[in-house]
């Protein structure tokens, strides 16, 4: 129980810090020859990662397994802890076979990710621009879908209707990588580092077909100087090193638990 | 004992991660200034850039401006827990900082290598990756909803009718909702233009759409191959509010899980 809640202690810090390539040291902090990567191999860490969900469509374990570990690889949440990652994968791959199993029925759905996420913001007391809503979420699934489209299960003429109604549903192994995903957003760019009210006004308070301009304008500025960047993270160590550490290690837990990812 | 041990390993974690006080996790630095690279990935020509994971930076001093001190004149490359602390890097001056590789892993850059750097500053280089989907254009690419097109025609490159015609999907880029789909009714000998009727336009707004291009798999399913926008107009209406997404995130039209209690 007690290596349960390590591993998922784990998790949530990786989770939180996701992007900062913590398991990407290699044993140091600082790569002195940094590997060779062709381009369009291993560049893009999405690529793999779709690959490896290909794979695992029909639920065999053995490739789910390796779509997990490879999540855990690209998105920076493990390399070296081998141990303390063991049951967090246990749990999402027992839960994505579960799901596959069910014929695609899961109590995950973007709703949980806006739930989980938002937690985490009010847990920590990151700024309001790193809550979300629906939208958001609907938004970055759209934008996966360039590059990760083999997560989400997408065949023609199988309910992919105007309303998109079926599509908040979510596998497991989905709806974790979605909320990974939208939490390194909510840290590093600046275009997810906005309220809605926020993400309104720069698109001219009312929709336009010219409206998208100033908000690129913008985004464009904002990457160049970082300030939400910094702000987050400030916001986070004060956050944690405000936290019990009961309560850190309780909060992978709860978040984990209102994704809907079963145990 | 194994327990203990995690214990205490996740207890030296959590001080490293959260306080930053590892080795190249420092938030100051005593003099000098600290770097951070990030990895973005965008498809082809444009469209919004996705934060995919931290990656090395590098970088070299162009030269001074008045009153530099420090000692470090390069650095890297350099793959740190948080910012990278450059003690002793020149500063005020004038750096050459790039995130990745160059050329092998960017293709692009968001900020600019060259800049100004000053004691104390973050550094940031955000550098664009490979991406996958290349970008199509569209014609009509500005629609009247008052008297929409009945086709619409794509250009780009890659399609393939082998077990189907391709798929075109319509996005609302506020909401994400998807406003329609259709498949495609004519596609060129090379693969490079597609026709398609319109979707139904009688719920859309004044906006610019995205529209997904999606070759069809021997298992039916979806390869997206390209991506592209249309204008609308002659429809206003404002932004409306994000839904509430309900208790515990139960999804609207399914039966609601507990958000606290374990899930069995």
């Amino acid at each position: 129980m007690k290596k349960r809640y390590m591993s998922i202690g784990s998790l949530i810090l990786l989770a939180l810090l996701g992007g900062s390539a913590v398991w990407n040291m290699s044993g140091s902090a600082a790569h002195s020859s940094p590997r060779r990567v062709a381009p369009d191999e291993e560049s893009n860490p999405l690529v793999k990662i779709n690959q490896k969900a290909r794979a695992a469509k029909d639920g065999d374990e053995t490739a789910t397994r390796e779509l997990v570990d490879q999540m855990f690889l690209s998105l920076d949440l493990a390399q070296q802890f081998a141990e303390l990652d063991d049951s967090i994968k246990d749990r999402l791959v027992r839960a994505e076979l579960n799901h596959k199993k069910r014929n695609g029925n899961s109590s995950c759905s973007e709703q949980r990710v806006v739930h989980a996420v938002n937690l985490l913001a009010d847990r920590i007391g990151t700024p309001a621009y790193t809550r979300t809503n629906v939208f958001e979420v609907r938004r970055l699934r759209a934008n996966l879908l360039l590059y990760t489209s083999d997560l989400r299960e997408r065949r023609i003429n199988n309910g992919l209707r105007k309303g998109q109604k079926e599509d908040v549903m979510m596998s497991p192994l989905e709806t974790f990588f979605v909320a990974v995903t939208l939490i390194q957003q909510k840290r590093h760019n600046p275009e997810y580092q906005l309220t809605n009210d926020e993400w309104i006004a720069l698109h001219g308070g009312k929709r336009s077909a010219g409206g998208a301009r100033k908000f690129e304008e913008e985004i464009k500025q904002r990457h160049l100087n970082s300030a939400r960047t910094e702000e987050v993270r400030q916001a986070i160590q004060k956050g944690f090193a405000a936290m019990s550490p009961l309560d850190m290690l309780q909060l992978p837990e709860e978040l984990l638990n209102t994704l809907g990812i079963e145990r | 004992m194994k327990n203990t041990k995690l214990v205490l390993f996740t207890t030296v974690f959590v001080c490293c991660a959260l306080f930053a006080s590892c080795s190249g996790g420092g938030s100051n630095v005593q003099s000098g200034f600290r770097v951070f690279g990030e990895k973005y990935v965008q498809v082809f020509g444009g469209g919004p850039p996705m934060f995919v994971a931290a990656t090395s930076i590098q970088g070299n001093r162009l030269f001074d401006y008045s009153g530099a001190t420090g000692s470090v004149s390069a650095f890297g490359p350099l793959l740190c827990l948080g910012p990278c602390p450059i003690e002793g890097g020149r500063a005020p001056a004038r750096w050459n900082i790039v995130a990745g590789t160059p050329g092998l892993e960017c293709i692009g850059y968001l900020t600019p290598n060259e800049r100004d750097v000053t004691l104390n500053s973050l550094q940031t280089s955000k550098c664009l990756t490979f991406g996958i989907v290349f970008p199509f254009t569209a014609a009509p690419s500005l629609v009247d909803l008052q008297a929409p097109p009945a086709t619409l025609v794509m250009t780009g490159e890659s399609l393939t009718t082998t077990y189907g015609m391709p798929y075109i999907e319509y996005r609302d880029p506020y909401t994400g909702n998807l406003i329609g789909a259709t498949s495609a009714t004519y596609v060129s000998a090379k693969g490079s233009v597609l026709e398609a009727a319109a979707p139904n336009l009688s719920s859309v707004y004044d906006g610019v759409y995205n529209v997904l291009i999606s070759n069809i798999r021997a298992d039916g399913s979806l390869e997206p191959v390209g991506s592209s926008t249309i204008s609308c107009t002659g429809r206003p209406y404002p932004y409306e509010p994000p839904p509430d997404p309900g208790p515990c995130g139960c999804p609207p039209d399914q039966p609601c899980m507990p958000c606290e209690n374990p899930i069995q």
